[in-house]
């Protein structure tokens, strides 16, 4: 059965299920021809469930492979929340439209797992958000970084019974350093955080998150996209550093 | 004064919120028919549940003032541009003055559409704003789309206006049908996108072609914009700019970025030349204009460089970075984190220069459901005419990322 967008977002996001409020609306309004998506495919990654302590997952795999790897996940009990943020536009740097498509592809299959509503959540990011070193100019920019506003807090995840953080990705144990922005935050709140690195299969358990740059500083989201890139500053909210008459930076 | 310390002019009328089932509804269609795709800021629901009901008497009050500091904010930006000898006051990085100081060469940037929203607060002295946002005043999809969708629960009230209507109207009058318009943001950021894509709407609805681009895709052939994307590449009739000025001076130099400053014969909504009015420091150089701006002083709290005001021993005191938005570095000694009060204390002594000490005022809160609320009014004039309203409610007095977005009714 294929559904529209807004059915899908329904499906992913039942009214009744504790973490459907952080589930990202924009990944599905893209344009998403029929067809191209992963989600419908009978195979799913194999993802280390039963070797989770119950807790928060935080899926960290390059676009549609996150879906797949959170219907996996939902197969077992547990709500997927897509937190994709990326834009759309022709020309994209990155291509989101997989991602669209395994979500709106996929929304059958998870109608049909049993989530209880307090499941825990099982977040979805794009492990490709801010990678791609060389943009052509003309492209449409749309690369983007995880924030901790797009989270849950660490005393809200804590509050609802949810003491570990499991973060699965591939390729190292290392984290990203947008997602170590979020991650330190839950391990000062008191959480626990795990690592999986699903190419080794290396573990790294109660995994001491360092401080990343600019922690908690009021402008760090718009700081680290200018570092992303040079040409294509994303969003406002806050001034940017620039030298003023008066020494030092402005901001 | 009443006995609870209300004026008796209250222009706030309390209304109860929606139940769970129906603000579903409305969440539902917020995000889907009013490009809402921000719903959720950390642990905060940014939707209100409610409206913010003023009543028309108080409306039409805000709106004569609104309009009466949208032509001083006007007058005063354009003498602005022509003494740039008093830009340095403003606390706008050097790169940006110098690109204000072609307008006397460059004659100004050809503009269109001068979208401005004033933030209103209801205090314990009456009316009092916060701010203009001259530059890129958002939140016209909240201000446009909520209304429509909350009015049906409140049968006795009625719209405050629908700006992005108005909004496109100038534009179209402005370029002409079947032009070209680029809608030129910061595509990292949906929240960005997403305002862009409902104006986009309803431009193309009134038959005009538009791009969503990042200023990266602008290049200038004789001071008219074209735009160099990989999907189109063609000269653009508008620019609908949704990109703060100070953000343009870090683009590459091919961008041509300084034309939107000074030069530009393609209509901009709105020209750079706003970062003159936007900045908070603006008052500190109201004395040395020619122009008067006795609105302004009436209804903005008094305003120093820090300073020259005792803001790290009085709770009477906020700071606020000359260039900030949506609230974010605004000290409040009383609301904000100790630890993030620290911060904002080294960076106002380490550049005082880009910071405004203000004395606060005191929002009168309303009552929602028995939970007190602090209402924000933003006014949104157009060429100096009142197009309709953004509501935001906080539960601290403290406009930031995290207030809610609420529709704005009148009765």
């Amino acid at each position: 059965m294929v559904h529209t967008k807004e059915e899908a977002f329904a499906i992913w996001a039942p009214e009744d299920a504790r973490w459907s409020e952080w589930v990202v609306p924009v990944a599905f309004l893209h344009p998403a021809p029929p067809g191209s998506g992963t989600a419908h495919t009978t195979e799913l990654p194999s993802i280390p469930v039963a070797a989770a302590p119950a807790g928060a997952i935080v899926i960290d795999l390059p676009g549609a492979e996150a879906v797949t790897a959170g219907l996996s996940l939902a197969s077992h009990g547990v709500r997927p929340v897509p937190l994709f943020s990326g834009t759309h536009g022709p020309s994209a740097v990155i291509d989101v439209v997989p991602i669209t498509q395994s979500l709106i592809e996929g929304a059958e299959r998870l109608r049909r797992c049993v989530i209880p509503p307090d499941a825990p959540p099982a977040f979805l990011l794009d492990s490709r958000r801010n990678e791609t070193p060389i943009v052509r100019a003309g492209d449409y920019d749309n690369r983007w970084m995880a924030l901790p506003q797009d989270f849950p807090s660490g005393p809200l995840l804590i509050g609802s019974g949810i003491e570990v953080a499991t973060v699965i990705q591939r390729g190292s144990l290392d984290l990203p350093s947008d997602l170590a922005h979020v991650l330190r935050r839950w391990q000062d709140a008191g959480m626990r955080i795990d690592v999986v690195d699903l190419a080794s299969g290396r573990r790294a358990e109660n995994a001491v998150v360092p401080k990343p740059s600019l922690f908690k500083r009021i402008w760090y989201a718009t700081i680290a996209l200018l570092g992303l890139r040079r040409s294509n500053v994303g969003g406002f909210g806050s001034p940017i550093p620039e030298d003023t008459d008066n020494g030092g930076i402005l901001g | 004064m009443s006995s609870d310390g209300t004026l008796a002019s209250n222009p706030w009328i309390a209304v109860e919120a929606l139940d769970n089932e129906a603000f579903a509804r409305l969440r539902r269609r917020a995000i889907f028919d009013c490009c809402k795709w921000d719903p959720q800021v950390g642990d905060t629901c940014v939707i209100a549940r409610h409206p913010l009901v003023i009543t028309h008497a108080a409306w039409r009050e805000v709106s004569t003032l609104a309009q009466a500091l949208a032509a001083e904010t006007l007058a005063a930006e354009a003498e602005l541009t022509r003494r740039p000898a008093l830009l340095r006051r403003l606390g706008i990085p050097r790169s940006v003055r110098r690109a204000l100081r072609r307008v006397s060469s460059a004659g100004p940037a050809r503009d269109a559409a001068r979208l401005m929203r004033f933030d209103f607060h209801y205090t314990t002295e009456g009316w009092r704003i916060s701010e203009v946002n001259a530059d890129v005043p958002g939140g016209l999809n909240e201000a446009s789309g909520f209304a429509p969708l909350m009015a049906p629960h409140y049968p006795s009230t009625t719209g405050v206006g629908d700006p992005v209507d108005a909004y496109v109207k100038a534009l179209v009058a402005a370029v002409g049908p079947r032009a070209t318009i680029g809608l030129v943001h910061a595509t990292a950021y949906c929240d960005d996108q997403q305002m862009m894509t409902f104006v986009a709407r309803r431009l193309e609805a009134a038959g005009v072609s538009v791009h969503l681009a990042s200023p990266a895709h602008l290049r200038w052939r004789d001071g008219s914009a074209w735009l160099h994307a990989t999907w189109w590449q063609g000269p653009l009739d508008g620019i609908v700019r949704f990109f703060p000025a100070e953000w343009l001076t870090r683009l590459p130099s091919e961008t041509g970025w300084p034309l939107v400053f000074a030069g530009s014969r393609t209509p901009l909504s709105n020209p750079a030349t706003a970062i003159v009015v936007q900045t908070k420091r603006f008052p500190l150089i109201w004395d040395a204009l020619e122009t008067r701006v006795p609105t302004w002083r009436a209804l903005l709290a008094e305003t120093r460089d820090p300073r020259d005001a005792p803001w790290r021993a009085s709770d009477e005191w906020v700071v606020k970075p000359a260039l900030g938005r949506m609230g974010e570095g605004v000290g409040v000694r009383s609301v904000v984190d100790p630890m993030e009060m620290r911060r904002i204390d080294r960076s106002v002594r380490w550049c005082p220069g880009a910071w405004v000490a203000q004395r606060r005022f005191h929002p009168l809160p309303i009552e929602i459901d028995g939970v007190p609320a602090f209402p924000c009014l933003g006014v949104y004039t157009l060429d100096g005419r009142v197009v309709g309203a953004y509501g935001r409610v906080a539960r601290l007095p403290l406009i930031d990322g995290s207030a809610a977005d609420a529709a704005v009714l009148a009765a």
